[in-house]
């Protein structure tokens, strides 16, 4: 445990089960008119009129109009299948949830649609489950693939699989299928390893109960899928396997994104202190407390500055702040605002699993040389391997502050930085265009 | 064989009585609980056939004499972490099982049934227990929530110096922790949690999977409504505030206000 023991304390006597914070979501909820089975029906031939398949793709928001890991990876992968003839059918619930839906009568259950990264409405699950069914004959095969979880209804995915051909995809961006909180933080604040629902953890978790409700329903779905499973990391897909025990007929492993060419000469370090920051959002969880703590610890030592880059402002004495807001319109800000600052050093401390981890991505393709946590789940294995190797991990805070203590760079830091661009992936288009 | 447990409540404290009973049942599904309660009378969630007078001893007898092959008693101030079996498996080899701080007490066979009947008939507090005798000496029967000695392991068992923790006291839920681990506060939110959901507790049900399932989404109602009412009542708080910056306006300002909306 950190010294941040206030925030820690209010994060976990405030933490209130995933039912509790479910009718906070109602106001984002799609209250649109249902579209009738005929307009449906209309909106679907047309879409499809000249193309090859129709992938069905789920996940808990609209992807189109979010920004987001998740969000991306969707974007990605719709306009890579869609330039190769397929039509993209997006489908999220019209009623945010962060947990399952608690009904799975499709009669009852909204929709909200996206047709080829396109805004089409909201419908009842049953009437475009009815439409499926009658136009089966007429639309191109159906491939399904299923990116998040949140908010849906088991039962209602299963009836859609039940009409599509070859193997179903299901992403474990993350870990929501083991829980509803899908960082696994036993009551917000501390990695769990998603253990047995019936341990003595996730007896005291606040969100024990809806993962126990959740556990059997998702057991079903998996077991009527038997899908292939989509993990953006090697590390992410083994833990999920050795915990989940879901039926999958396969797995396959999907990074998002990967390090692009560099863009442009390498720049020289101007002498100074050693820029080290904090990227991203200023959470418990990712790891804000340690680098607060280790940023108060050298606040007079001249080797250091510390700098915090995200888009809310953790406020830490000694720790000057960066706004830089990752948008859909601008993906490349938190790298942008990492070189441009001149960081040496990202401190990436997050306690959580991490599945892939862009932060670690966006902090080397500024150039920077990490700082990490070993057990963060894909950050270590992504600097190792995307970055090289331009960091060093740590296993706990005493370690961590002992490199700060002795001093990360012995013969002086790198002389200069090599920045580069990201490429993003296309989701799991390659799977979904095959033919099984 | 059938176990009964006899929950003894300390007066008014029908909700932890509830919320071990609720622990019991996880761990437990096959026991029969019962309640000694120190006052006559229906108590909210319970089978009023399984509600005894008041009197230990004389709760237990009545159990024993009616028939009980095996009786545990814990007290309402105490939650189950874990199946209690290693005081089942002390059990099978004595007449009578304690805990070192009295937690727990166990009971098998005519010989228990003796000594309860001698402690029946002079009254009082716990006596000393019959030759043959057993006392369980484990950590984690009777650990108290707050205590710095507990830790979970990866596997989601929480433990007392190495061993798993069974019977929790989860007396004082107000209480503080002690500074320094995360634990006692994950137990501490859990067992306020458990205890304002034990009061608007219906009867217990019967741990079918149909049952737990109608109790979740019970309790999943439940949990709407109260995040419902804490709207209402941060709704509430939002609009004092405003009123309360309102009012410190200058007198023009206010009156202008006014007007914008149609007062």
């Amino acid at each position: 445990m950190t010294t941040d023991g206030d925030a820690l304390r209010r994060t976990i006597l405030g933490a209130v089960s995933a039912s509790r914070r479910a009718p906070g979501y109602r106001g984002q909820a799609d209250r649109r008119p249902r579209r009738s089975r005929g307009a449906i029906r209309d909106a679907l031939r047309a879409a499809c009129a000249g193309r090859d398949r129709l992938i069905v793709s789920l996940s808990h928001d609209a992807y189109a109009r979010m920004t987001g890991g998740v969000q991306n990876v969707i974007r990605e992968e719709e306009r890579a299948l869609v330039a190769g003839g397929a039509c993209y059918l997006h489908l999220c619930p019209a009623a945010p949830l962060p947990i399952l839906a608690p009904s799975g009568d499709p009669a009852g259950f909204g929709l909200t649609v996206t047709l080829d990264g396109a805004d089409a409405g909201a419908v009842v699950a049953a009437d475009l489950l009815a439409v499926l069914r009658e136009e089966a004959g007429r639309l191109p095969p159906m491939r399904g693939v299923v990116h998040h979880l949140l908010g849906h209804a088991p039962e209602v995915v299963a009836a859609l699989a039940a009409l599509w051909t070859g193997t179903a995809v299901v992403w474990t961006h993350d870990f929501f299928t083991l829980c509803p909180n899908y960082a696994l933080l036993r009551n917000d604040a501390v990695f769990c390893g998603a253990p047995d629902v019936r341990s003595a953890s996730c007896t005291v978790c606040a969100y024990g109960r809806d993962r126990e409700a959740s556990a059997e329903r998702l057991e079903a779905l998996f077991a009527a899928l038997r899908p292939i499973i989509a993990a953006p990391s090697r590390v992410a897909l083994d833990f999920w396997r050795e915990r989940s025990g879901f039926p999958h007929a396969g797995a396959v492993v999907i990074p998002p994104a990967r390090l692009g060419p560099t863009t442009g000469p390498p720049t020289a370090r101007e002498p100074g202190p050693l820029r080290v920051a904090f990227a991203g959002a200023p959470a418990h969880h990712k790891g804000w407390a340690a680098f607060r703590d280790l940023a108060a610890a050298h606040r007079d030592d001249p080797r250091y500055a510390f700098l915090q880059v995200g888009s809310a402002d953790g406020r830490a004495p000694g720790v000057e702040y960066v706004p830089a807001s990752v948008t859909r319109a601008d993906p490349g800000a938190m790298t942008r605002a990492l070189a441009n600052r001149d960081v040496d050093v990202v401190v990436n401390w997050s306690l959580a699993h991490e599945t892939f981890s862009f932060v670690t991505l966006e902090a080397l393709a500024a150039g920077a040389f990490l700082v990490v946590r070993r057990g963060a789940g894909n950050v270590w294995p992504l600097v190792q391997g995307e970055g090289g190797g331009r960091g060093v991990a740590a296993e706990d805070e005493a370690e961590l502050r002992a490199l700060f203590a002795t001093g990360l760079f012995p013969d002086g830091p790198p002389g200069e930085r090599t920045r580069r661009g990201i490429v993003f992936g296309d989701g799991a288009a390659a799977l979904l265009a095959g033919a099984a | 064989m059938t176990t009964h447990l006899l929950i003894v409540t300390d007066p008014g404290d029908a909700d932890g009585a509830r919320v071990l009973a609720r622990t019991v049942r996880r761990y437990h599904p096959d026991w029969v609980t019962w309640l000694c309660s120190p006052a006559p009378g229906p108590i909210g969630g319970w089978d009023t056939d399984r509600v005894l007078g008041p009197g230990e001893a004389a709760a237990l007898l009545h159990l024993l004499r009616d028939g009980a092959e095996q009786v545990f008693r814990l007290r309402a101030a105490s939650v189950l972490l874990g199946p209690l079996e290693e005081a089942e498996a002390l059990l099978a080899t004595a007449p009578v099982v304690r805990t070192t701080g009295n937690d727990l007490l166990a009971l098998r066979g005519a010989e228990a049934r003796g000594w309860v009947e001698a402690w029946a008939a002079r009254g009082g507090p716990l006596p000393d227990p019959p030759p043959g005798a057993a006392v369980l000496h484990h950590p984690g029967y009777g650990v108290a929530w707050s205590d710095p000695i507990l830790s979970f392991t990866p596997d989601g068992t929480l433990r007392a110096v190495g061993q798993p923790v069974r019977l929790l006291r989860a007396g004082d839920p107000a209480g503080e922790p002690t500074p320094g681990r995360t634990e006692p506060l994950d137990l501490l939110r859990w067992l306020r949690a458990e205890r304002e959901d034990a009061r608007v507790v219906g009867p217990l049900p019967s741990p079918t999977p149909e049952a737990l399932r109608a109790e979740y989404l019970a309790w999943q109602a439940r949990e709407f409504a109260r995040a419902e009412a804490e709207g209402r009542a941060a709704g509430g708080r939002f609009r004092a505030a405003l009123v309360a910056v309102a009012r410190r306006l200058p007198g023009p300002v206010r009156r202008v206000l006014r007007r914008l909306r149609g007062g």
